[in-house]
């Protein structure tokens, strides 16, 4: 999964392709309406839907829309390190390395302790063969 | 010509520069008959302008300073991101101020995005009204977008930091779990260890000593039941032994 931050910048890029999207299909979509008694005006580039499915389109647009923006919000209300400076990432990480450090060195001596008690356990074992 | 270069420095692959011709063994030795020449008389300023031309391109040129150029892309020195300022783009967000700057970003992210929204309400009332005058407002959304890719573009070193804060965090607790686990295992070893001192001096082991080596265990095991059936309980707690034993050497990592 990518992070958060790219996570953002696709969810801007894909609102801005729903921006397009919107209007393009409420430009290539829509109906003509006459006004008064003139003729209802035609367009032969234009394959205007039929009026329920032209609305439900438009309410399916709108919602990705607003559903996009929404998901924005909360990508961005999550970016990680909000609130934090940039030398208290510093500082953080100093305290970390040295606790590392520590932890690594303690894991090895639970190794080498542990080496120690298997040849240990090794001699005990043969010990028992030969007796 | 300028045309034929510029393509030719644009194109994929691009051909060798036209004096590759130059770089022979021949013109190389001309080129150190002349330099050993020039510093005999280091006095004479001219001498590198005697150079022949196809002498000229085997004398490397100094590293740039300022910019330079790479496959048709120009690349700053010391190579850094250019501002929006630099490329004629109007800034939306307030230049960072160290302190709160994270908390500014988030919020300045959130005041675009929804400003983006409202660019993009407008467009579509402009649309709707008078279609012609599209272009201000599609400006507009387009330096907003800029804008809050900029915003996060200058926020990834932030998350590069937290990210790594975080993984460091991770191969502590890693580290630790592993410390914890070996520890465990060598304290039941120990107690192994010290049970079987008792279990050695519990005599339970004289059936194997009586029986000849070259059998194998499982019988040595089997006789040792058969002709001991009076100590069956002995014989169960050793194979409970025996089974704890192998667990603890499997965890030791035998």
């Amino acid at each position: 999964m990518a992070d958060r931050l790219t996570q953002l910048q696709d969810a801007i890029d894909q609102l801005a392709t729903i921006f397009y999207c919107a209007l393009r299909y409420v430009g290539t979509h829509h109906d003509f309406v006459p006004t008064h008694n003139e003729p209802k005006v035609r367009d032969d580039t234009l394959q205007p839907d039929p009026p329920h499915i032209f609305r439900s389109s438009q309410q399916e647009l709108a919602r990705d829309l607003v559903l996009k923006t929404k998901q924005i919000e909360v990508l961005i209300a999550s970016l990680p390190g909000i609130g934090v400076s940039e030398d208290d990432q510093k500082e953080r990480l100093k305290e970390l390395g040295r606790e590392l450090e520590k932890a690594e060195e303690e894991r090895k001596k639970s190794i080498r302790e542990k080496e120690e008690l298997l040849v240990q356990f090794d001699e005990v074992v043969r010990s028992l063969k030969r007796v | 010509m300028a045309e034929e270069q510029d393509s030719r420095r644009a194109s994929l692959f691009p051909t060798p520069p036209s004096f590759y011709t130059h770089f022979t063994p021949a013109n190389q030795e001309k080129l150190k008959e002349f330099q050993t020449a020039a510093k005999d008389n280091e006095d004479d300023e001219n001498a590198s302008k005697e150079l022949p031309e196809e002498l000229v391109c085997l004398i490397p040129p100094k590293p740039p300073t300022d910019k330079y150029q790479s496959f048709g892309q120009i690349w700053t020195l010391p190579e850094r991101h250019p501002t929006l300022q630099e490329l004629n783009i109007p800034q939306l967000f307030p230049e960072p101020n160290d302190e709160s700057y994270n908390v500014d970003r988030a919020q300045e992210l959130r005041r675009l995005s929804k400003s983006l929204l409202l660019n993009y309400l407008e467009l579509v009332g402009i649309m709707g009204i008078s279609p012609e005058e599209y272009a201000e407002k599609v400006y507009h959304l387009r330096i907003h977008l800029i804008n809050i890719h900029e915003l996060i573009n200058n926020y990834r070193p932030h998350q590069a930091r937290e990210t790594l804060i975080s993984m460091m965090e991770e191969q502590l607790e890693k580290s630790r779990q592993e410390t914890e686990d070996n520890k465990k295992a060598c304290a039941k070893i120990r107690e192994l260890l010290g049970s079987l001192s008792t279990f050695d001096a519990g005599g339970l082991l004289t059936p194997t000593a009586t029986t000849t080596d070259t059998t194998p265990t499982t019988t040595t095991a089997n006789t040792a039941i058969a002709t001991t059936t009076s100590a069956s309980d002995g014989v169960r707690n050793w194979e409970e032994r025996d089974k704890s034993s192998w667990e603890a050497l499997q965890q030791a990592g035998l």
